[in-house]
């Protein structure tokens, strides 16, 4: 089944018919790593060009800014002196919440290529899954038991 | 060809406004300009232009004003409005400034760059509890570090002092709050007011008046359609503060609209606009608004030895309600049930908010002490003016 | 170098600038509306601002890491053109990645850093808050936002943007967003928390004075607020192919079809941003990871057992 809908796709891709050659569909069994070569130097070239744009918009506002040194000043603090740095360690309340993400982020790591599989592996790899997203879950409740999603 | 002059030109000014307490009159005439004109206004001297005092006020809003002034990047200009009828006058030089590239360039030859900052504190920050004298001159602007104080946590973790008002946007004029910040959590929250000019006439108070008279000379909808303005100037307020610009805009045009036709009563009728009763309903109905904001401030009739004001009672929402209430009785007489009319008098609620604020701001959140101070919105001035005048009805 | 590579970067970058102005110059247009003032006249509104910010002078405070604050405001524009290296913006994308998924979540999540190095370069208390609302806030939406994009990869077995849009074209198919509307609205939802836009616009909110941005002036603030609307156009270009069917539809071109609905999605999301207030995230943490994660991992759950069944 699997397989034939990834055909499906691969004939009737209407929208870009032109591109559908025999590298990409070597490519799509995972047998070719020289297409994502090339794939990537486009990545480079768009940082490149991206790059380009904005340092270019810099160096055109420094030529015509009305004044071209920055202005430095206290920082604002609604019209009253600061009687300290702002920079300092910030007590953040959510940091909980934080490593109950990273728990979820690492997990993401795995969803990923678990997508590509999950047609051919059938329902195991689907039970497994969402067995695993089942027992994070349950931590997220704890968590929230605890009260970790409200912090004042 | 400049093309600097140019773009100089293009540009639509970002003014940074500055109220001095007792010129509310001024601050309305200004941002209704500012709104016709189309701009919208900076929210910090960084993005700001132009820096708009709104009246002169005593020694600390002078300094105050001076210290915002030097934090202006070029191009800027700034402009003193004394009355209300200057207004446009005003603006429109201040944009002709703005527009000069070399006046501009001359005003910035010779600007120093940030002084030690703590050179000039004795003028403005007299309150200095808390703060940490011992100061470390090798560290860039002479100013220390954070210092650390015990967290309700029980963790000894670094503490900021940040201070709310004078000059900020959405702010009661002439209060100031210094807050003991950890986190975004304030520890401990200092309330001050701004003084009155020493010198000049006594502070008056622009919508206590303005109920007073109402009550005294007109039918009894006229001091509705002073009270409805007066609520749509603090709801405004309160939706800038609640994140919610669309509908403040909205809000303060309403205002505007009130406020003439408190002026004109033939052309009542015909100057509201009819999307702003939509809004209105909007703004009271919002499950957003409401969910995330309920539970805040929460003010019991009992909490305060001589009672608190009933215009007070309740929370965040609550108070808010009563706002969009007191505009839909003018906007939509027939729908809106006939209430007990509260009355009570802004100076007194002012008073009782400023001595219930340091009480209710500790505990919360950066973003919730803005929403309960915007839903109480003390009116400093008709304080002020009840103070010099005890004797005189402020409506 | 391949010049039809190059020309495909330059249009690719151009139709998201374009819309980011449209955008931009929608947002103005609807405040001038509410304000009571010509929405016409407003159109011009983000290029005149543009010019203000292009010419003036910038802005440091003493012992502020400057450079931490800069390399953050030039990330955020940055971050929103390289996602565009797999977003169809026409024909196709400029290179159609094998994980394309995978590359535009990468891109939107440096919009973390970029805002934090912003706030905390800049010396400031308001940049010091915002700057951790906007941490706070991705803590929220981030990982709704992955199970949406994967829901989406799932239903289509690819990480390829293209295989994901070419499939709810196949016949028999319908648009994902029938099969995953949940999905869908997490990934709109997604999107205004990634580029900051109301209601969560709390890291650069009004009431602390502008945030992240309080102390940003000229090119600063121009490259931070550029860099904003064209996150929030990133994003709604991907939920095209994601979700609404890539360049699927009658009559018109597939190009045509893709930017319209990047458009019509946009000003979606343009007009959310004006009619909800701001959602705090002291409050929303909770919703998001008690409501908005189960909600996509049974999404997410659902479009699995769609694809094992055969449905899709």
């Amino acid at each position: 089944m699997a397989q034939a809908r990834r055909a499906a796709v691969w004939n009737q891709d209407r929208v870009d018919q032109d591109r559908v050659d025999q590298d990409r569909v070597d490519r799509r069994q995972g047998e070719t790593t020289k297409g994502d070569g090339m794939e990537f130097g486009a990545a480079l070239l768009v940082f490149g060009i991206a790059a380009v744009i904005i340092l270019a918009v810099c160096v055109l506002s420094a030529s015509l800014r009305v004044i071209r040194q920055p202005r430095s000043r206290e920082p604002f603090l609604s019209g009253i002196a600061p009687s300290e740095h702002a920079v300092s360690r910030f007590h953040v309340r959510w940091y909980p919440v934080a490593v109950l993400f990273l728990a979820f982020d690492m997990e993401m790591v795995f969803m990923y290529p678990w997508v590509l599989v999950v047609d051919r592996m059938g329902a195991g790899a689907v039970v497994e899954m969402f067995a695993f997203l089942a027992v994070l879950f349950s931590a997220v409740v704890y968590a929230w038991r605890e009260g970790a999603f409200r912090w004042t | 060809m400049d093309l600097t002059a140019r773009l100089l030109a293009l540009g639509v000014p970002h003014p940074f406004v500055i109220t001095a307490p007792g010129f509310t009159a001024v601050r309305l005439a200004v941002e209704q300009q500012i709104r016709e004109r189309g701009w919208s206004e900076a929210l910090s001297p960084a993005d700001a232009d132009m820096l708009v005092l709104c009246g002169s006020g005593g020694k600390e809003f002078g300094a105050v004003a001076g210290r915002v002034w030097e934090q202006l990047p070029a191009p800027r200009t700034r402009t003193l409005v004394p009355d209300p009828d200057a207004a446009s006058a005003c603006l429109d030089a201040a944009v002709a400034a703005l527009r000069d590239l070399e006046g501009l360039r001359r005003l910035e030859v010779d600007r120093p760059d940030a002084a030690p900052m703590d050179m000039d504190m004795a003028g403005s920050d007299s309150d200095k509890t808390g703060m940490d004298m011992d100061m470390d001159m090798e560290l860039p602007g002479g100013l220390p570090m954070a210092d650390r104080g015990a967290d309700r946590d029980g963790l000894k973790l670094d503490q900021l002092h940040l201070v709310l008002g004078p000059a900020l946007s959405d702010w009661p004029s002439g209060l100031v709050v210094r807050l003991v910040l950890q986190g975004d959590v304030a520890q401990r929250a200092g309330i001050s007011v701004l003084d009155g000019a020493a010198d000049g006439p006594p502070i008056s108070s622009f919508w206590a008046d303005l109920i007073g008279e109402a009550a005294q000379s007109e039918p009894i909808e006229h001091v509705e359609l002073v009270n409805a303005a007066a609520a749509a100037d603090s709801l405004q307020r309160f939706l800038n503060v609640a994140g919610w610009p669309s509908a403040a805009r909205i809000v303060r045009r309403l205002r505007d609209e009130l406020l003439a036709g408190a002026a004109h009563p033939a052309a009542r009728s015909r100057a509201i606009d009819p999307r702003s009763r939509r809004w209105l309903r909007a703004v009271g109905r919002s499950r957003v608004l409401r969910w995330s904001v309920a539970g805040l401030g929460q003010l019991g009739p009992g909490q305060l030895d001589d009672g608190v004001p009933l215009t007070l009672v309740g929370d965040v929402t609550a108070r808010v309600l009563r706002w969009v209430d007191d505009i839909a009785v003018v906007l939509d007489p027939v729908s809106t049930d006939a209430r007990e009319a509260v009355v009570t008098s802004r100076a007194a609620s002012a008073r009782a908010a400023l001595t219930v604020l340091p009480h209710l701001l500790v505990g919360q959140e950066l973003a919730a002490v803005r929403l309960i101070v915007a839903s109480l919105d003390p009116d400093i001035e008709a304080l002020q003016a009840h103070a010099a005048a005890p004797r005189k009805s402020d409506g | 170098m391949d010049s039809a590579l190059l020309w495909s970067i330059i249009g690719g970058f151009v139709v998201l600038g374009v819309l980011a102005y449209a955008a931009a110059a929608l947002s103005a247009a609807m405040s001038a509306r509410e304000s009571g003032t010509s929405a016409v006249a407003a159109l011009t509104l983000p290029g005149q601002e543009t010019a203000r910010l292009l010419i003036r002078q910038r802005s440091v405070t003493p012992g502020a890491d400057t450079l931490l604050a800069r390399i953050g405001t030039g990330l955020l524009p940055l971050a929103a053109l390289m996602s565009v290296l797999v977003i169809p913006l026409g024909q196709h994308a400029i290179s159609d990645l094998s994980v394309g998924v995978v590359w535009f979540n990468a891109m939107e999540v440096l919009a973390w850093a970029a805002v934090w190095m912003v706030g905390w370069g800049s010396n400031s208390s308001w940049g010091l808050v915002g700057a951790n609302r906007f941490l706070a806030q991705g803590l929220a939406y981030e990982l709704p936002h992955m199970f949406a994009l994967i829901t989406a990869a799932v239903g289509a077995g690819s990480l390829r943007v293209s295989d994901i849009a070419a499939v709810q074209g196949l016949p028999g198919h319908l648009w994902f967003v029938v099969y995953m509307p949940a999905a869908f609205l997490v990934f709109l939802l997604s999107a205004l928390g990634f580029a900051f836009w109301g209601p969560f616009d709390q890291p650069i909110g009004r009431e602390i004075a502008g945030g992240a941005a309080a102390e940003l002036s000229g090119i600063d603030r121009l490259l931070l607020l550029a860099g904003r609307y064209l996150l929030l156009t990133a994003g709604a270009a991907m939920s095209v192919p994601l979700f609404l069917g890539g360049g699927a539809g009658p009559l018109l071109p597939a190009g045509a079809w893709i930017l319209l609905k990047t458009a019509a999605v946009l000003a979606v999301l343009v007009w959310i941003g004006h009619r909800v207030p701001a959602v705090r995230m002291e409050r929303f943490t909770e919703v998001s990871w008690l409501v908005l994660l189960p909600l996509t991992i049974l999404q997410a759950l659902a479009v699995s057992i769609f694809v094992l069944v055969g449905w899709m």
